[in-house]
Parts: C-alpha cells; sequence; structure tokens
C-alpha cells in the first residue's frame, strides 16, 4: 500500500506538488492522472525515493520513503517515464542487474528472468544488446526490470506507452493477473481509454494538488458524463472554477 | 490483505557493490572508447620517449669528444697548428666558407662555423669566432665542446710561452678544480627518463577517465541513473562499485604503461650501445604499488568533477584538462628534482611523483616518506569520496535536465 499524505514540492517559484495526498490500496489498480505539468512526474519521483519532498510523508507498506528509503525501495517496482537502457548490454541483463541489486541470484532469479523474456514477449530480442530498440522493446526491458523482484507496490508510469496492441494487451492482462493477486499499482497514463478499463479508482490532480477522486463509476456519476475523457475535463474545469472564486 | 514481503535477500553493502562493479565492468569491456584508453593511451608515452631516444641516438651513444666533429670553417691555412690540435680532439674542418659575411647566411647550412683571422699566422695571440644558432641544440653542444678544445689550445700555448720566458706554468691557474661525478654514468638518457614519473601519472588520471564520465554523468544524461536510484542501493555504495570498476580500468592502464616503459625503453638500450638501460623492472614494480593510492584518488577525483559538471561535454572539457594538472610539477621536477623532504611527500600524488623521480635515478627513497605520501593521499581519497556521495545525494545532481 502507498500512503501520500500532504506532499509539497517546490522548484524555485514553481509549486509542482502542493499538499497532495492520496492512497493506493493493495489488491487495486490505482490511476494517477492530471494534464501536462501537473505533478504527476515528480510525485512518482518523490515515491521512488529520488526526490525529497519540502513537507508531507510518502509511506510504501507502512516504511516512509526519506527514514526507511531502502525498505521502502523494496518493495516498489519502479518504471519511471525515462525508460534508460544501457546500449551495451542485452535485455535480459538488464533484468538481471536489477534482480542482483534487490538481492535476488541463481536459479530462483534465472527463472524468473524466463517467465518475464515468455510473459513480455522478449524471446526474440532478450539476448540483443539495447542498442536500437525500439521504443516498444525499451519498454519491455523497462518493463521487466521493474517487475523482476515480484514487488508488492508496482508504480508504473506510462506503462503502454509505445507498445504495439498485442503488447499493450498483455501488460493490461499481466497488472490485472497482479492486482488479483493483491498488488499494489499506481499508474499514470495519458490514454483515459486505458484509465478507464484498467483502474479501479482513479485521482485527478492539477497544478500539484488533487481534485477529484473515486472510482470510474462515481467520478462518471458525480458529473454525469460516460466518456471519461469528458469527466476529466469536467473536473479540471470545476477545479479551475474554485480556484477563481477562492482568488476573487 | 496481507502485505507480500520482498523476494529479494538483504545483501551486506559490499554485494552491492560488487553487483554495480560486476555491471561497469561487463558494459565497460564492451566499450572501445574504455578499452583503447586503458590498453593504446598508456603505449603512447613510452613509444614517444623511445622515438625521441632513437632520433638523438647519435649523441647518446658517444659522449663529446668520442665521435669525430665535421666543422666548416674559414681560414685554415693560417692556424696549421691549431688545425692539427683539433684534429687530435676528432675537430675535422672543411674549408668552403667563402667569406665572413656570407657566413653568417649559410649558418643554416653550416650548423657551426669556425673562422679563423689572418693574424693567427703571424701571432700566439688571435681571437677565433665561432658562428652558430644557439636555438639549435645540437650546434650548441657542438660549440660548447670546440670552445673547451680551442680553450685547451690556448693553455697549451700559453705554457709554451711562459717555459720559454722561464716562468713556471703552475703561476698561470693557481687554483685548479677537479670534478668527481658520483651519481650514475652521465648520460643523456637518464633526461627522457625523468619524464616518466609525470606520464605515468598523467595517465593515472586520464586511463578511466571515459569510465568515469560515462558512469556518472553520462548515466545521468542518457536516463539510466533514474531507474537505477529507484534500486534498494545507497547512493555511495553505487558510487563505490562504479568507482571500483574505474579503479581497475586505471590499474590495467598504469601496468600497461609501465611495462611498457620498462619493454620499449629496455628494447631499445639493448639495440643502442652507450644508451643506459631504464631502470629495472623491481623499479617499475614499486613504482606500481606506490601509484595505487594515487589511482584511488584519481578515480575519486573523476568521479567528484563528474558530479558537479551539469553535461557530459562539460565533464570532457574540465576532465581533459585533469591530467595535466598534477603531471605538469612532475615536469618541473624532472628538469629540476626537488630534494627529498616531509612536506613534499606529505603532498598526494606530488609526493609521489618526486619519489618516482628518485626511484628513477637510481637513489634511495626513505620508506617513511614513502608511507607518508600514502597516507595523505588515502586520507585526501576518503574526504573527496566522502563529498562526492554529498553530492550525489542532491537531487539537482543526479535528475536530468
Amino acid at each position: 500500500m502507498i500512503e501520500i499524505t500532504s506532499l509539497y514540492k517546490t522548484f524555485g517559484k514553481v509549486h509542482a506538488v502542493d499538499g497532495l495526498a492520496l492512497t493506493a490500496n493493495d489488491g487495486q489498480i490505482t490511476g494517477l492522472i492530471g494534464p501536462n505539468g501537473a505533478g504527476k512526474s515528480t510525485t512518482f519521483r518523490i515515491v521512488f525515493g529520488l526526490m525529497k519532498p519540502d513537507r508531507g510523508h510518502v509511506r510504501v507498506d507502512g516504511y516512509d520513503i526519506i527514514a526507511e528509503r531502502l525498505e521502502a525501495q523494496r518493495r516498489i517496482g519502479a518504471l519511471p517515464d525515462v525508460r534508460g537502457l544501457y546500449q551495451r548490454l542485452t535485455a535480459r541483463e538488464h533484468i538481471r542487474y536489477f534482480g542482483n541489486l534487490h538481492g535476488l541470484t541463481g536459479p530462483a532469479l534465472e527463472g524468473r528472468i524466463a517467465a518475464l523474456v515468455t510473459m513480455l514477449e522478449m524471446d526474440t530480442f532478450a539476448d540483443r544488446r539495447a542498442r536500437g530498440f525500439s521504443r516498444g522493446q525499451e519498454l519491455k526491458v523497462a518493463l521487466g526490470r521493474a517487475l523482476v523482484h515480484e514487488p508488492a507496490n508496482l508504480i508504473l508510469d506510462e506503462p503502454t506507452n509505445g507498445l504495439d496492441v498485442v503488447s499493450t494487451r498483455a501488460v493490461r492482462h499481466l497488472l490485472r493477473a497482479m492486482r488479483d493477486a493483491g498488488h499494489c499499482i499506481l499508474i499514470s497514463s495519458h490514454l483515459m481509454s486505458e484509465v478507464g478499463q484498467l483502474c479501479d479508482h482513479l485521482v485527478i490532480i492539477d497544478r500539484g494538488r488533487v481534485v477529484a477522486t473515486g472510482s470510474p463509476a462515481d467520478l462518471r456519476a458525480r458529473t454525469g458524463y460516460d466518456e471519461l475523457e469528458e469527466v476529466f475535463m469536467e473536473v479540471l474545469a470545476a477545479g479551475n472554477r474554485a480556484r477563481d472564486q477562492e482568488a476573487t | 490483505m496481507t502485505i507480500l514481503t520482498p523476494k529479494g535477500a538483504i545483501w551486506p553493502w559490499w554485494r552491492r557493490c560488487l553487483v554495480v562493479l560486476d555491471k561497469e565492468m561487463r558494459d565497460h569491456l564492451r566499450d572501445r572508447r574504455s578499452l583503447s584508453l586503458a590498453l593504446i593511451y598508456p603505449l603512447l608515452g613510452p613509444m614517444v620517449i623511445a622515438m625521441l631516444l632513437q632520433i638523438s641516438a647519435d649523441s647518446i651513444r658517444m659522449g663529446p669528444g668520442s665521435r669525430v666533429v665535421t666543422v666548416a670553417a674559414q681560414g685554415v691555412a693560417y692556424a696549421p697548428q691549431l688545425v692539427d690540435y683539433l684534429a687530435r680532439y676528432k675537430v675535422t674542418l672543411t674549408e668552403g666558407v667563402e667569406a665572413t659575411a656570407s657566413a653568417q647566411v649559410k649558418v643554416s647550412r653550416n650548423p657551426v662555423i669556425l673562422e679563423i683571422p689572418p693574424e693567427a699566422a703571424n701571432s700566439d695571440h688571435f681571437t677565433v669566432r665561432l658562428l652558430f644558432d644557439a636555438n639549435n641544440t645540437v650546434s650548441a653542444g657542438t660549440v660548447s665542446w670546440l670552445s673547451e678544445v680551442i680553450y685547451g689550445y690556448g693553455r697549451q700555448v700559453s705554457q709554451r710561452l711562459l717555459t720559454t720566458r722561464g716562468i713556471d706554468v703552475a703561476v698561470l691557474q693557481p687554483v685548479t678544480v677537479e670534478r668527481v661525478h658520483t651519481g650514475r654514468r652521465l648520460n643523456m638518457a637518464l633526461l627522457f627518463y625523468n619524464l616518466i614519473p609525470p606520464l605515468v601519472v598523467f595517465m593515472t588520471f586520464l586511463g578511466a577517465v571515459y569510465l568515469a564520465l560515462d558512469t556518472t554523468v553520462g548515466e545521468r544524461e542518457r536516463g539510466t541513473l533514474e531507474p537505477l536510484l529507484t534500486a534498494p542501493v545507497r547512493r555511495w555504495e553505487l558510487l563505490l562499485g562504479k568507482a571500483a570498476a574505474a579503479f581497475l580500468f586505471t590499474l590495467v592502464t598504469v601496468a600497461v604503461n609501465l611495462a611498457a616503459f620498462r619493454l620499449v625503453l629496455g628494447l631499445l638500450a639493448s639495440s643502442v650501445p652507450g644508451l643506459e638501460a631504464p631502470p629495472s623492472s623491481a623499479t617499475f614494480l614499486l613504482m606500481f604499488v606506490m601509484a595505487l593510492p594515487v589511482m584511488a584518488l584519481a578515480v575519486t577525483v573523476q568521479m567528484t568533477v563528474a558530479a558537479i559538471a551539469r553535461s557530459m561535454k562539460e565533464a570532457q572539457i574540465y576532465l581533459g584538462l585533469l591530467p595535466l594538472l598534477p603531471a605538469l610539477p612532475g615536469v618541473a621536477s624532472a628538469i629540476t628534482p626537488f630534494a627529498p623532504q616531509l612536506w613534499i611527500a606529505s603532498v598526494p600524488v606530488f609526493g609521489q611523483m618526486v619519489m618516482f623521480g628518485r626511484l628513477i635515478a637510481g637513489t634511495e627513497i626513505d620508506p617513511l616518506q614513502a608511507l607518508l605520501s600514502a597516507a595523505t593521499t588515502l586520507l585526501a581519497t576518503a574526504l573527496l569520496f566522502r563529498w562526492a556521495t554529498y553530492l550525489y545525494e542532491q537531487e539537482r545532481n543526479v535528475m536530468p535536465g
């Protein structure tokens, strides 16, 4: 479970995260959505343990990401928006490296890598060096890297961006299976159709704040729109109106 | 719902460092740039030194007076006794310079021209002129030797004149100087060998520079650092693993460099008579051991500079100049060797370089000073590593952009 309470982060005069709070429960896929610059990537970076918040807390299965960073990170499978592959390592070596960093080794690790290669349909390029990989192939390797230690909590930034239809379906199927196995999954996506299909719970943020939260069905009912894209636009507009009223 | 427990074991810090080290070695052993810096570049210094020695072989093979020196001359007929005297010292004069004025012009064709004046035909008192270009080191050496021989002739003439007047020759030179050289056999090769310490230090700071850049600022720029930092590894553990890989590459670089110096210069010395042999393999091995703390410092400096740099290009500029900084005092030391003092030994890198110079010159080094230089260098490395870790804990230094 991931709990974020009163999170603040500024860069100079920009309030990237402004009092954000959310809970992503186990056995649920939580979608964090918002327009560009809403603070999704900064929030994820704080949850990953890459950045320190100015204020507020992030707990992963009860472990504070600042005070107990390593314990929290052991429980996270991270897919940052930057996939970042080593050009001279093969896909399999990438996954093995991260498995080793998580304390996995030997037949257990090799078995897990083989399973991921099959699951993510990486057989044709698993032993090829990463130089020249397509975006889809890069994403698969990055996903394999995030999943190798079977983390209790998966945090994925745009998990299907760049994948073809077949691979997208495979990833969605995988995420649902992990949810059903009790994993906590927090994703961000710009694809409203994906969010609608995958997420059990949505958190819509704008300018670093949560502007709406609930299940897709709740949000549809609250706004009176069937299309999630319309729901999203309405929630953002309502947030802007509220801010304008506050200002006046 | 029960919380899923993490699958991996909690390894000790050194095992996590080894994982990072293993990855960096695997990655960079596949990289031509890293390999060429470690294996090809260290051969360049020894080859350049060997080439310079080969070019200077004539001068080195035979010291002044042991080879035939041919000098263009004017007025040879005026002083046959001087010509005979010079011939005894293997100085052959060739006529062919037409006039004094044109001789100036022909200085470039004839590196040294000896002008004997007509009054030499009738008198023991005359002045000869040596025309040469002082910028040409070969000419300067010939002129120095020639002057010494002509002064010798002058002393012989004055002795003859004094003797014919019944005066004791000793009156002419009441005090004489006897120079006793107690060092190794004087040889021009030693001047070149003195350049070995700064060149070794240069390579120490250059050998793993690409690896150090690629694993730090390069990772940040390519976006591989961000996923890496999501793994449960402390920043200093990551840095230590990467530094260990850079250290191993530096180790290989320095080993290749020293072995090449010993091998190439040894081969040259055995093929050129009169050329002083380079120091023994044991001396080079001792230098290698003494260079170990310098290698650690070099790697830490590289990683620290890479942390401060905002981009790979910026880091390349800094680290391109870096090897020159510690090597330059070594060049000065090669020309004017520093006396072994405790404070010099305590200066990281410079202390080792001065001691390398003494080892090359075949003089003893004080073990206490060697230990002191190792201790201060390792202390500097530890302090710098602590600072580098602090830099890598700052998000502005690890986040792209």
